[in-house]
């Protein structure tokens, strides 16, 4: 019998709890009886290219950025996430139910749309069956269930869910959720320990400021009212409410756009690589 | 303390309804279950229904067959039928549904409810005005009334997943269902919300949702036991004044 340091032999045992996560996945029940799933598990170097397209992201979306920083700082300390990764195509509808909840009286003028726009949002692929998009809901339900029934810290993402689907980790998912598992500790994805003393009072407030506004608002009888601000507000030249366009902003917006897809068919060629080589 | 008899014949009796408070409890420990689900953001969107009772249940039932005619879908009328069959026999129907899925998208442009055109595919296919979503005009002559934020469906499978985990962990049977949200949506139940799951639970000897016949709308432990009913009693005309005589045997005769 051999002495076991506990943590890191724990954290080598995450591969384990993935499959558990994956077998839940696959006994979820669905309301379709259809969705075809896709399933992959993401670890070590073979998450690396996630990681960089993640930072990329990361200078230009705070949200990114946020996720970026879990993953990075989990790293760090020798626990980078083991990450399962849930996709299938719901783009496509053969159930026949004509329910109208896409939008179209039937499945027939759905698909037919479907594959004449089909294409990418911010980061995400619609358009999408909504049946097959609960049932996808309920099966990554099932795997952070079962994440959790085993005590492990896991947050389900959309964001890094969306870059591996990007770099085509999963074959022919319109769709793909990120479920990191790991690192060994409580609230890592919550609470955010790295972000606990990045912003002081200000800068906080300051957010606060630009994400609810109306929290802020001064008397709107002027039709153009003041906006509060931390400190002595009285004290300073009054800022008012203003709604305008921000061309500078869209055009980073636009630059991030060309840099990200450049990175990604860079980066999918890794990964196609990674992917022969796991099925040698 | 007084004892509880619990005993799944004959439906509906004491004994039975017994069983079926303790269905109740499961479900509405499930409801809970659905409101902590993981959402995007974290944003309230989850509305729930329990529906209990001999009376409330059969409404139920006779709302899906109607449905299983006026969709004129032939791909779901069976559906609609053979599930109404498990509504009769369920002890207890939950509903979830998501109230920001047609009225309050996510509005992050993410491109799942539509590909490029992002939230343009939901705001340009409903009536916009000031900027909101008028859902005052609830028409639909479709079984759901769309489009919707797609994700914020993802997110309602998310509540509708862990409602049915913690109906595994109960050992409570249960099924997701469109059929049952569907009919319990038209019904007015979660009342803001456009797609609504139903997910019937039931804690019988034999899981009335699985290892389902053909014609299961006619051929089922209702029409069987009836059957028996109506058959026995036409054997009973043949019998003679037990008063009077015991048949007896042939070797007898």
């Amino acid at each position: 019998m051999a002495l076991y340091e506990g943590r890191s032999t724990a954290y080598e045992a995450l591969v384990d709890i993935a499959k558990h996560c994956i077998h839940a996945v696959y006994k979820a029940p669905q309301v379709t009886a259809r969705l075809e799933l896709k399933t992959a598990i993401i670890t070590n170097e073979e998450l690396h290219p996630v990681m960089e397209v993640l930072s990329t992201l990361a200078g230009a979306e705070f949200v990114m950025e946020m996720d970026y920083l879990t993953y990075k700082d989990a790293a760090a300390m020798g626990q980078q996430p083991v990450v399962v990764a849930i996709g299938a195509d719901v783009t496509y509808s053969e159930l026949g139910w004509d329910c109208g909840a896409c939008g179209f009286q039937t499945c027939s003028e759905f698909n037919r749309y479907s594959k004449e726009n089909k294409g990418l949002g911010l980061l995400g692929t619609g358009p999408s069956c909504n049946w097959k998009m609960l049932d996808l809901g309920i099966a990554c339900d099932w795997a952070c269930a079962a994440a959790w029934q085993y005590n492990i810290e896991n947050r389900v993402e959309f964001t890094v869910g969306a870059v591996i689907n990007l770099l085509e980790y999963l074959d022919g998912c319109s769709c793909v959720l990120a479920l990191p598992l790991g690192p060994l500790t409580d609230l890592w994805y919550y609470n955010r320990p790295m972000f606990t003393r990045r912003f002081n009072y200000e800068q906080w407030l300051s957010q606060m400021r630009n994400v609810a506004p109306v929290a802020f608002q001064g008397f709107s009888g002027g039709q153009h009212p003041m906006i509060k601000g931390a400190g002595a507000w009285w004290q300073k030249a009054p800022e008012m409410v203003k709604v305008e366009g921000d061309p500078q902003m869209m055009q980073e917006k636009l630059d991030l756009q060309g840099r990200l897809m450049q990175q990604v068919m860079e980066k999918r060629q890794v990964v196609a690589q990674m992917k022969e080589k796991s099925r040698a | 303390m007084p004892s509880i008899y619990i005993n799944e014949w004959p439906p509906y009796s004491p004994p039975d309804q017994a069983r079926k408070e303790n269905s109740l409890v499961a479900a509405r420990l499930m409801m809970n279950a659905a409101l902590t689900a993981p959402f995007a953001g974290g944003i309230p969107q989850i509305e729930g229904h329990i529906l209990y009772g001999h009376d409330e249940l059969e409404q139920l039932a006779r709302k899906m067959e109607e449905l299983a005619y006026t969709l004129n879908n032939e791909r779901t009328a069976h559906i609609y039928k053979y599930e109404a069959v498990m509504m009769r026999e369920s002890d207890v129907v939950l509903f979830i549904g998501n109230y920001r899925a047609a009225q309050s998208p996510l509005d992050a442009n993410c491109g799942l409810c539509g590909g490029p055109s992002g939230c343009g595919y939901v705001y340009g296919r409903r009536t916009v005005v000031a900027g909101q979503i008028d859902l005052t005009d609830r028409r639909c002559d479709t079984a759901v009334n769309g489009p919707l934020c797609s994700a914020r469906v993802n997110d309602l499978g998310y509540a509708v997943g862990s409602a049915l985990w913690m109906a595994t962990r109960l050992m409570v049977d249960c099924r997701p269902m469109m059929t049952v949200g569907v009919a319990g949506q038209k019904l007015g139940y979660c009342p803001n919300s456009m797609m609504v799951v139903g997910l019937p639970v039931a804690t019988l000897s034999k899981n009335p949702y699985v290892d389902v016949g053909t014609q299961y709308h006619v051929i089922n432990m209702g029409q069987m036991v009836d059957a028996v009913r109506k058959t026995y009693t036409i054997a009973r005309q043949f019998g003679p004044d037990y008063r009077k005589t015991i048949p007896p045997k042939v070797e007898e005769a």
